[in-house]
């Protein structure tokens, strides 16, 4: 693996994801970082935005299996873990794995699950492993979790709690497209193109270069200057007045992560601060909580994660 | 009579070195001249024409192939288009005159105001920090440090900056070099107004935002190796830095070295060029170095030298209509000329000092003999327009006018003389072009008797001010100085008030939260929304414990179960108040447990 390698591999898999998504570049670079930084995504926005697509495409893109779990309020932990079931003829039990033995497990609307089986997905988020029945079962690698969330509905949703949240590298926020894209979407549409075929798509990666890749970008140099600026960034959440709980320090890990890949994906072997400020919004804004003065202000993480980066000099000699 | 008088006259001035003026080839001169490519006022004369140049048409068909002055002229006599029809416009701008008066009166005052308002609003602002800070001492504010300066922010030169940086690159210290030559180029651009230099903002930031795409290339490049020797943890090198400062130099001096280019080139097409103007005075210069003499300008003529003993000071020829002279500075050529100078004025006699006594007696011939009686005794005759002669007491006459007046004399003044020449036509381009006149003028030049001749130009007869303020208040621009400095200061206020360092940004002057929920309260019991009140509570406080992800006991899904139930219209029961403390309780033991 080298810079050419990685930043190559993953221009290909952009390009084969926007052979049948077409915009949301925020959300497929999004991915594209957790999937390389080893990282877990957390996706919100309204339905009918592509979201389910684009974690289709990239599974096609990458070359790894993809699972869907639809979140409910019956859903239960065994129907993501998978359960031992008494199998007749051998006279013992099997264990059947459940959907979350998939690479890249799209975990749709989680919010509408109550808070047992969300945190069924802790274990395996955090320790790529999943236990039933006392025994411990590793998942494959790379294993990234996608979970959506709608941010409108509300009645009959659990929302995730705040430990939960922090296992998530990224939150994506997916914004309604401007007109021309939509325009452009309308136009696929009726020129026959069906979402559900995604034979399109030519597989640009295999599980294998994604390991190496996850490898690669983690030797990524980061000078101290940077990592100094990370820090700053994440501690200015918590000295906020409009922030009630600032960032953890998993956050400055997580943005610095975020920012080594997107300077591989750039073709560098070290980061700049240019690396560092398009994750922060992504990196920090599920990791604060608001004040509620600031809540009923109307305030959101976004305008004061925006504040803080206008507010925290970026490294520089001169 | 006159000859001894002359002769004497000449006999007495200090010996110099004289140039010996030849009238009888200055025809063939003028010629040579013409052919050589002084023939500019003949060919292609100034548009339009300027008055001086004008009055010289008559010259035009006397000069040989002069064909372009000629036209030129004839152009003038041509009937103008009728324009009558357009005198409603006229009735139109006489009426509207005062409505656009009062339209600029607000518009200036409304650039007035767009100017001061930042400046009012600082003041209020600094006000309400102060009322604020002794109001709440103690209040958490989200108090922005500022960091130390960086070189590029804190430096508002750049040529400062290059100068700084190269300084770095002599002494080895490449990195600090690199970053500085990068500091120089980003100040370059923000004072053009290309990027705006803000601490927050990154390197390819900047790159992004440059709005001058000649200017971005440079820049990534630029951006390219400091990030390199930044944060890659590479050192730079010699080469890499040699890259970097060509780029940066380019960046800082590119733009002031297009505007010079583009005025230079500017300034070659707003003149015509020298020998264009048919009342310039080229061809005579020319005509004289041709000659042997030596021919230059005067400088302002309050700081003339005055001449030293038995030093031949150069003549100086001074058209008095056109280069007026002030009080310091007529004085001062008075004094020049009493101490050995030669003064040749060229001008209607009205326009020639007082002190000199030469009194206007016009004339009405057309035509000028000189017979400068050196022995010689030739005469030359001129042909002119202009119908100026003089009188001239003390003057010793040697060009006369066709009916007898005197054209050109010459008088002591002091130990130096005065040389009276009535009018300065003679020696335009135009007339000096016309057969017969060239030698005329150099008979009458002769008499200078100096080996050098300078002539004052338009500007030369101010005295130079002592200052740059005084020489505005000279030329009548005191007012628009003082409106100027006016603006100047309003305009660095503005501009003092925007770029000023950051300061803690003020908590917003706002209700407390505590006086917003009881305000809210108040208005709701008063209009009797007290279940409106408890269900939204209900709501946010069920939303609050759900996201903290906490059991929920009895109690409180009780509590919630009554605050469901509420409904927005009906009457209150009487135990809302109660609840919603209750409800209010949870989340403030909750979230101060967390804290």
């Amino acid at each position: 693996m080298n810079e050419t390698i990685f930043s190559d591999t993953w221009a290909r898999m952009q390009t084969e994801i926007a052979r049948v998504v077409v915009g949301q570049q925020e959300l497929v670079e999004g991915l594209l970082v957790g999937l390389v930084a080893r990282g877990h995504v957390l996706v919100e926005g309204a339905p009918g935005l592509g979201k389910t697509l684009v974690a289709r495409a990239l599974a096609a893109a990458s070359g790894c299996s993809f699972k869907r779990i639809q979140f409910t309020p019956d859903l239960m932990p065994s129907d993501v873990t998978g359960s031992s079931i008494f199998d007749r003829d051998k006279g013992a039990f099997v264990f059947v794995p459940g959907p979350i033995f998939g690479q890249l497990l799209l975990a749709d609307e989680i919010n509408r699950a109550p808070a047992k089986t969300q945190s069924s997905l802790l274990e395996a988020m955090q320790e790529r492993q999943v236990t039933v029945d006392g025994t411990s079962r590793p998942l494959p690698a790379p294993f990234v979790v996608i979970a959506t969330q709608n941010p409108i509905e509300s009645q009959g949703t659990y929302p995730l709690p705040e430990a939960q949240l922090d296992r998530f590298l990224l939150k994506l926020a997916v914004e309604d497209p401007p007109r021309d894209v939509e325009t452009a979407i309308v136009k696929n549409h009726a020129h026959g193109f069906d979402p559900t075929d995604l034979s399109l798509v030519q597989q640009a990666a295999t599980a294998e270069l994604l390991l190496a890749m996850q490898t690669w970008a983690q030797q990524i140099r980061v000078d101290d200057a940077i990592v100094g600026y990370v820090v700053d960034l994440v501690r200015r959440t918590r000295e906020d007045r409009a922030i009630e709980l600032g960032a953890s320090p998993r956050a400055s890990i997580a943005l610095m992560k975020a920012a080594q890949v997107l300077a591989a994906a750039s073709g560098r072997s070290f980061v700049t601060p240019d690396d560092v400020k398009p994750m922060a919004k992504a990196v920090l804004r599920h990791r604060v909580m608001l004040h509620p003065d600031a809540q009923l202000q109307g305030v959101s993480a976004d305008e004061r994660i925006d504040e803080i980066l206008r507010a925290v000099p970026v490294p520089r000699l001169a | 009579m006159k000859r001894i008088l002359l002769c004497v006259l000449l006999l007495s001035w200090p010996a110099s070195a004289r140039a010996d003026l030849d009238p009888d080839r200055a025809e063939r001169d003028v010629a040579a001249l013409r052919n050589g490519g002084l023939d500019g006022f003949c060919a292609a004369p100034s548009k339009p024409l300027p008055p001086r140049a004008i009055a010289l048409c008559p010259h035009a068909r006397e000069i040989k192939d002069c064909s372009g002055f000629a036209n030129a002229c004839d152009a003038l006599s041509k009937k103008p288009p009728d324009l009558t029809w357009l005198r409603w416009l006229d009735k139109l701008f006489r009426a509207i005159g005062p409505v656009v008066q009062v339209v600029l009166w607000i518009l200036v005052a409304v650039v007035l105001g767009a100017l001061l308002w930042p400046l009012v609003r600082m003041l209020i602002r600094a006000h309400r920090d102060r009322q604020a800070k002794d109001e709440a001492p103690a209040a958490k504010l989200a108090i922005v440090e500022v960091p130390a300066a960086d070189e590029a922010l804190a430096e508002s030169d750049a040529e400062t900056l290059l100068a700084r940086a190269a300084a770095h690159e002599a002494r080895g210290d490449l990195s600090r070099a690199l970053s500085t030559y990068l500091a120089a180029a980003l100040r370059a651009l923000d004072l053009r107004g290309i990027i705006r230099l803000e601490r927050h903002r990154t390197n390819g930031e900047y790159v992004r935002s440059c709005a001058d795409a000649d200017a971005r290339a440079p820049l990534r490049d630029i951006v390219r190796e400091v990030d390199v020797a930044e944060f890659g943890g590479r050192p730079p090198d010699r080469d890499g830095v040699a890259r970097v400062s060509k780029r940066a130099i380019a960046l800082v001096r590119g733009l002031p070295l297009a505007v010079l280019l583009l005025l230079s080139g500017c300034g070659s097409s707003l003149g015509g060029g020298p020998g264009h103007d048919p009342a310039g005075d080229d061809l005579l210069v020319a005509l004289l170095k041709r000659q042997g003499m030596t021919v230059g300008r005067t400088g302002p003529l309050a700081t003339l030298p005055l001449p030293k003993e038995g030093e031949a000071a150069p003549a100086v020829m001074v058209d008095v209509t056109r280069t007026p002279l002030d009080d310091d500075t007529l004085a001062h050529l008075v004094h020049w000329a009493k101490s050995g100078g030669v003064l040749v004025l060229v001008a209607a006699p009205q326009s020639w000092p007082k002190t000199l006594g030469a009194k206007d007696d016009p004339t009405l011939s057309e035509e000028v003999v000189v017979s400068p009686d050196d022995g010689r005794e030739q005469t030359w005759t001129a042909h002119l327009l202009h119908r100026d002669a003089f009188t001239w007491e003390k003057g010793v006459t040697f060009a006369k006018t066709g009916d007898d007046r005197t054209f050109a004399a010459v008088r002591e003044l002091g130990e130096g003389r005065v040389v009276g020449i009535a009018g300065s036509e003679l020696f335009t381009n135009a007339a000096l072009a016309r057969k017969g006149n060239a030698a005329a003028a150099l008979a009458i030049l002769d008499i200078v008797d100096r080996d050098e001749l300078r002539i004052a130009r338009p500007e030369d007869g101010t005295t130079p001010p002592s200052n740059p303020l005084s020489a505005l208040i000279r030329a009548g621009l005191g007012l628009g100085l003082g409106h100027a400095m006016v603006a100047t200061l309003l305009l660095f206020l503005f501009a003092g008030t925007r770029l000023t360092r950051p300061t803690p940004r003020p908590s917003p002057r706002r209700r407390a939260f505590a006086e917003h929920v009881e305000a809210t309260g108040a208005l709701w019991a008063r209009t009797r929304l007290s279940p409106h009140a408890l269900r939204l509570l209900g709501r946010f406080v069920e939303a609050r414990l759900r996201a903290r992800g906490e059991p929920i006991s009895e109690v409180t899904q009780q509590l919630l179960a009554r605050a469901h139930e509420a409904r927005t219209d009906e009457t209150p029961r009487g135990d809302e108040l109660r609840v919603m403390k209750q409800l209010g309780a949870l989340v403030t033991s909750n979230s101060e447990g967390r804290r």
